[in-house]
This record gives C-alpha cells, sequence and structure tokens, in this order.
C-alpha cells in the first residue's frame, strides 16, 4: 500500500528543517505574544464577588448604628413601665424622669 | 490513541504548558498546510495560512470544547480562511475558480522543477481528491484519521485516495512526455 504512495516530499514543509523550525517558531511566538482572553463568566465572578463584598459592607455600615439607637431604650423603658404598672408599684421621680425623659429624647 | 494524546497536549496547554503547545504546532503545522494547499494551490500561501490558521486556534484552544475534535475544529478553520483566501484572490485577480491560474501553471509545467509539477498536478484534481491524497500521502495519516478530519466516510476517503493517486500518476507521466517533447 505504501509503494503506492505519491511522493510529495518536494511539497513538504519539513523538507528544510531550518524553514520548518521558523515556521513553528512564527506560530509559538504569535500564540504566546497574544493577550489570553479571560472568559467572559470569570470575569463576572469576579466583579460579581466584588460588588458582593461591597454591597454587604454598605449594608452592614448602614445596620451597625442602629444597634445603639434608642430603640433599644425605646423598648426598654415601654417595657419598664409596663412592669411598674403591673406590679402596681410607683416609681421615684428620678426614675420617671429619666425613662420618659430618654423616652422622649427617641 | 492519537484522540487520547490530543486530549493530553490540549489539556496541559490550556493550562499553559509550553512543551505541550509547541507539541500540538508539530503535529498539526503539516496536517494544516495539506489542507490549505488542497484549496490554495500555492506553497507559499499554503505555509503562511497554515501558520496563520494555526496560530488563531491555539489561541482559541479554549473554545475547543471537545479535544478528542481538535483536528476536524482545525482543519475546519484552515478551509474557511482558505476559501476567504480564494475568494478575496478572484476578486483581486479577476479570475473565477482559478481557470486561468490553472492553465498558466499546466502550460509552463514541462519546464519546471518537480514542486511546481506536482503541484501543478494537484490541479488536476477536485477540492476533496487534494485533502485525501495529500494528508494520505503527505501527512501519513490512515483512513480513518482522514475520514474524521474531513468528514466522509472511510470508504469515500480509500476511493477518493485511489481515484487521486491514478489522475496523479497520469498528470505527471503526461507532463514527463511533453518535456521529453520540448526537449
Amino acid at each position: 500500500m505504501s509503494s503506492d504512495r505519491i511522493d510529495f516530499s518536494p511539497l513538504d514543509p519539513k523538507r528544510d528543517p531550518e524553514r520548518f523550525e521558523r515556521m513553528v517558531r512564527n506560530v509559538l511566538s504569535g500564540v504566546q505574544s497574544a493577550p489570553a482572553p479571560a472568559p467572559l463568566l470569570l470575569d463576572f465572578l469576579r466583579w460579581g464577588r466584588l460588588g458582593l463584598v461591597a454591597a454587604a459592607l454598605i449594608a452592614l455600615g448602614a445596620w451597625l448604628p442602629n444597634l445603639y439607637t434608642p430603640q433599644h431604650a425605646a423598648t426598654d423603658a415601654v417595657a419598664l413601665v409596663s412592669n411598674w404598672a403591673q406590679a402596681g408599684e410607683v416609681p421615684a421621680n428620678v426614675d420617671l424622669i429619666q425613662t420618659l425623659g430618654a423616652f422622649d429624647e427617641q | 490513541m492519537a484522540e487520547e494524546l490530543d486530549r493530553v497536549l490540549i489539556a496541559r496547554a490550556k493550562r499553559g504548558d509550553a512543551r505541550s503547545l509547541e507539541a500540538l504546532v508539530r503535529r498539526y503545522l503539516r496536517p494544516a498546510f495539506a489542507v490549505a494547499l488542497a484549496l490554495l494551490r500555492n506553497v507559499a500561501d499554503a505555509e503562511d495560512l497554515a501558520q496563520e490558521a494555526l496560530m488563531v486556534a491555539l489561541q482559541r484552544l479554549e473554545q475547543c470544547r471537545d479535544p478528542d475534535r481538535f483536528a476536524p475544529w482545525l482543519l475546519t478553520s484552515v478551509r474557511h480562511r482558505a476559501i476567504n483566501q480564494l475568494h478575496q484572490r478572484s476578486f483581486r485577480d479577476g479570475v473565477v475558480d482559478g481557470v486561468r491560474r490553472s492553465e498558466e501553471v499546466e502550460a509552463s509545467a514541462a519546464r519546471i522543477d518537480l514542486r511546481e509539477r506536482l503541484t501543478a498536478a494537484l490541479e488536476q484534481l477536485t477540492i476533496v481528491q487534494r485533502e485525501v491524497v495529500l494528508l494520505h500521502d503527505l501527512e501519513g495519516w490512515t483512513h480513518p484519521e482522514i475520514a474524521d478530519a474531513i468528514e466522509i466516510s472511510e470508504v469515500a476517503s480509500r476511493q477518493t485516495l485511489f481515484v487521486a493517486r491514478q489522475r496523479l500518476r497520469r498528470a505527471l507521466a503526461d507532463d514527463s512526455q511533453q518535456e521529453a517533447y520540448h526537449e
């Protein structure tokens, strides 16, 4: 079967090893010099993650001050007065002023 | 076996392994050239196109979803590029289907060297015949490999090779007779 082959060696790029090596180098340098295209999904994930972190920080920053807002105090004042009323306890004036004063400030 | 090697080389090349990349270039530069030559019928143009197509294919290796199909994927790209170049050439030269080019080569074939005689003889074949005979006789691919790469059946590959060789031998023999006559 192989004896039937047409001899194409005059057309073979490997007939001239130096030239063939130059061709190989051309292709390799072309491949390596091209900037590696970052896949769109990776870009999206990279920026998406940063966006999520930023959004979480903003949300945390907005929520933290609420920890110390008088809302707790307000709840506490209402609870305190309720407790006094339920127990039939008469608070001292100072306590009353402090509690209600704190409530008013809210 | 060949596909397994491709799979390994492509996986490594994707990870940036320079040796695997070079192995792929050495492995596929000549098949790319063979297909380019089958269409362009010009050795220098085919060499340029093969380098360019292989370079672009390797740059876009991430897009090759099935490494087992690297050869057909690459050769399809070579074929498309060669067809585009032929269209540009026909616009530029005002020659349709390379007819005038073919006549010019035939007329002078008797007096030029073996390389050009072979190129001229290849002109007598269809594109598929040229692809099959070059991939088989120049590159040494088997019929299953050729059939897979250019999307024909193995039987068609064998038949095409048989006819292509007959036509080539006839063309080369005619050429030799003409040469003898001129001398």
